[in-house]
C-alpha cells in the first residue's frame, strides 16, 4: 500500500530576516537578523520544492502560510516531511508542535532540510535542534569568542612586541 | 573523490570571485566570461581580498619577482583563470601555467591573448606533471592543491620538476584558523548539525569553497607540520607564514560589525597566527 506523504514548507522566520537583509540596516537589530540569515543560509522555496520533488515523487508540498488544508492532510499521513529552509528549523516549533499534536500514533515525522539532509525527527533530534536554535540565537558562543578576543589580544600584542614583530 | 570528479566540478565552477562561486556576477553587474572586462573586474576582487599582500606589484611582499624575471622559467600549478601567472608574465619569467580544469586553461589562454602576453598554459594533472626533472627555476601553486585528495603527491610531483637550488611557494588553507574552527567545525559542524551527517574531510570540503551552494569535492586544510614533513626530504628550512587576509568576514561573521570595528592593529596578531591561509616557501635542496 503506497503511503501518504506530505511535505510542509514554512517562512514565518525568515520574513522578517529576509526584509533586514533586503533593507540592508544597519540598525543593531537588522545587523543582528542579516549575521542570522547568512550564517543560516536558508533556501527559498523553489529549491525545497525541488528538493522535496525529486525525494518524495508526487508527494504534495504545501506552503503552511498559504495552505490551511496542510491540518487535514498531516492528520491522515504516514509521513510528515517537515521542510527546513536552513539547517536546524528556525521558526518551526510552533509548527512541529502542531504536527505532534495532529498526527496519528504511527505517522513518521521527518526532516528535510536545505542542506540537503533527510532524517527522521523524535524526540531527542527535536531537542537537539532546539537547544541550537537557542545557542545560535543568543550567540552564546560568539559573546564568549569576542570576550576571549578582547581579553588576549593586549597578550598576542605584547607577545609580538617583545619578538620584534610588528 | 577522484581527480575526474575535482576536475569536472572546477570546470563547471571555476574561481571568478564572483557574487556566486562558479558565476560571473560581482556587485556592480554581470559580465561575459573571456572578455577583458571580466579579467579585469575578477582581478580587482581577487587583489581585493589580499591587499596586505600587495606592495608595488600585486604580491610582491611574497612572490621574489626580482629573483626571477627574464629568462626565468617559472611553473604555476593550478593557474585558475590566469591573475598571477599574467602577474609573471609582465614580469618576464618564461611562464609555465598548468590546471586539471580545461576551463582553467582556456580562459588563462585567452587572457594572455587578450592582454599581448607569452606563456604556455596547458591541462595537465598536479599529480602527473609532464616535464622532466629540474625544469624550472620557481614553481608556486595558490589554493589549489589542498583541493588534490592526493596533497603528497602534488607536492612530490612540484619538487620533481623544481630546478636543485629553485624556489617554491605555495598557498594552503590552514586547519588551525578561526575560520575553520569557528565557521566549520564550530558553526557548520555541531550548530548546524552537519557533524552527524559528514565526516571531517565533507565537512570542510562542503564548507570551504562554495560553501553558499553545495560545497566543493575536496578540501582538506593542512597544519604546518603536516606540510613541513612532505617536503622535509627536498627542503631544509620551509618558511611558514599564516596569511590572515580572511580575518575581516571571519570576524564579521563571529560577530555582526566586529571586523568592521576593530582597528587593524587588534586584528594582526590573530591574522598572523590563526588566518585562513599558509604561505610556504623555501628552496629545494
Amino acid at each position: 500500500m503506497r503511503q501518504k506523504i506530505i511535505g510542509l514548507y514554512s517562512t514565518a522566520s525568515w520574513g522578517a530576516m529576509q526584509e533586514a537583509s533586503r533593507k540592508k540596516s544597519r540598525s543593531p537589530l537588522g545587523m543582528y537578523r542579516r549575521a542570522v540569515q547568512y550564517k543560516a543560509n536558508p533556501r527559498d522555496e523553489a529549491y525545497m520544492k525541488s528538493l522535496f520533488d525529486s525525494q518524495y515523487p508526487g508527494a504534495p508540498f504545501v506552503n503552511v502560510q498559504q495552505d490551511n488544508s496542510w491540518r487535514a492532510l498531516a492528520g491522515s499521513a504516514d509521513a510528515i516531511v517537515l521542510l527546513y529552509p536552513d539547517s536546524i528549523g528556525f521558526g518551526f516549533s510552533r509548527l512541529e508542535k502542531e504536527v505532534w499534536r495532529l498526527k496519528t500514533g504511527w505517522a513518521e515525522v521527518r526532516v528535510l532540510n536545505g542542506r540537503r539532509r533527510d532524517f527522521l525527527l523524535n524526540r531527542t533530534t527535536l531537542r537537539a535542534l532546539r537547544a541550537r536554535r537557542w545557542i545560535e540565537q543568543l550567540m552564546l558562543a560568539e559573546f564568549l569568542m569576542t570576550a576571549i578576543f578582547v581579553c588576549v589580544t593586549p597578550l598576542l600584542l605584547m607577545a609580538d612586541f617583545l619578538r620584534g614583530r610588528r | 573523490m577522484s581527480n575526474g570528479d575535482v576536475q569536472q566540478w572546477w570546470a563547471e565552477n571555476p574561481m571568478t570571485y564572483g557574487a556566486t562561486h562558479g558565476q560571473t556576477r560581482f556587485e556592480d553587474g554581470s559580465y561575459e566570461l573571456g572578455t577583458q572586462d571580466f579579467f579585469e573586474r575578477l582581478d580587482r576582487k581577487f587583489y581585493s581580498w589580499n591587499l596586505p599582500l600587495h606592495g608595488e606589484r600585486p604580491f610582491d611582499r611574497l612572490f621574489p619577482y626580482n629573483r626571477y624575471g627574464a629568462g626565468s622559467q617559472v611553473l604555476e600549478i593550478g593557474c585558475g583563470l590566469g591573475t598571477m601567472a599574467m602577474n609573471w608574465a609582465r614580469n618576464g619569467a618564461a611562464v609555465t601555467a598548468v590546471d586539471l580544469n580545461p576551463t582553467s586553461v582556456e580562459q588563462t589562454r585567452q587572457r594572455f591573448g587578450l592582454f599581448g602576453l607569452k606563456g604556455n598554459v596547458r591541462l595537465m594533472d598536479g599529480n602527473r606533471l609532464g616535464f622532466p626533472d629540474d625544469s624550472f627555476d620557481y614553481a608556486y601553486s595558490w589554493g589549489v592543491l589542498h583541493h588534490s585528495p592526493n596533497l603528497q603527491q602534488s607536492l612530490t610531483e612540484m619538487m620533481r620538476v623544481l630546478k636543485p637550488g629553485g624556489e617554491f611557494g605555495l598557498m594552503l588553507y590552514n586547519r588551525r584558523s578561526i575560520l575553520y574552527w569557528y565557521l566549520i567545525k564550530y558553526l557548520e559542524g555541531f550548530l548546524h548539525y552537519e557533524n552527524r551527517f559528514l565526516g571531517p574531510l565533507a565537512l570542510a570540503s562542503r564548507y570551504s569553497d562554495g560553501d553558499r551552494e553545495e560545497g566543493n569535492p575536496h578540501t582538506w586544510p593542512v597544519s604546518k607540520d603536516e606540510v613541513r614533513g612532505i617536503l622535509a626530504p627536498y627542503c631544509r628550512n620551509v618558511d611558514v607564514r599564516v596569511l590572515g587576509t580572511d580575518l575581516d568576514s571571519s570576524l564579521t561573521m563571529l560577530l555582526p560589525g566586529l571586523g568592521l570595528v576593530l582597528p587593524s592593529w587588534a586584528k594582526k596578531p590573530w591574522a598572523r597566527r590563526l588566518g585562513w591561509s599558509l604561505w610556504l616557501s623555501g628552496r629545494k635542496s
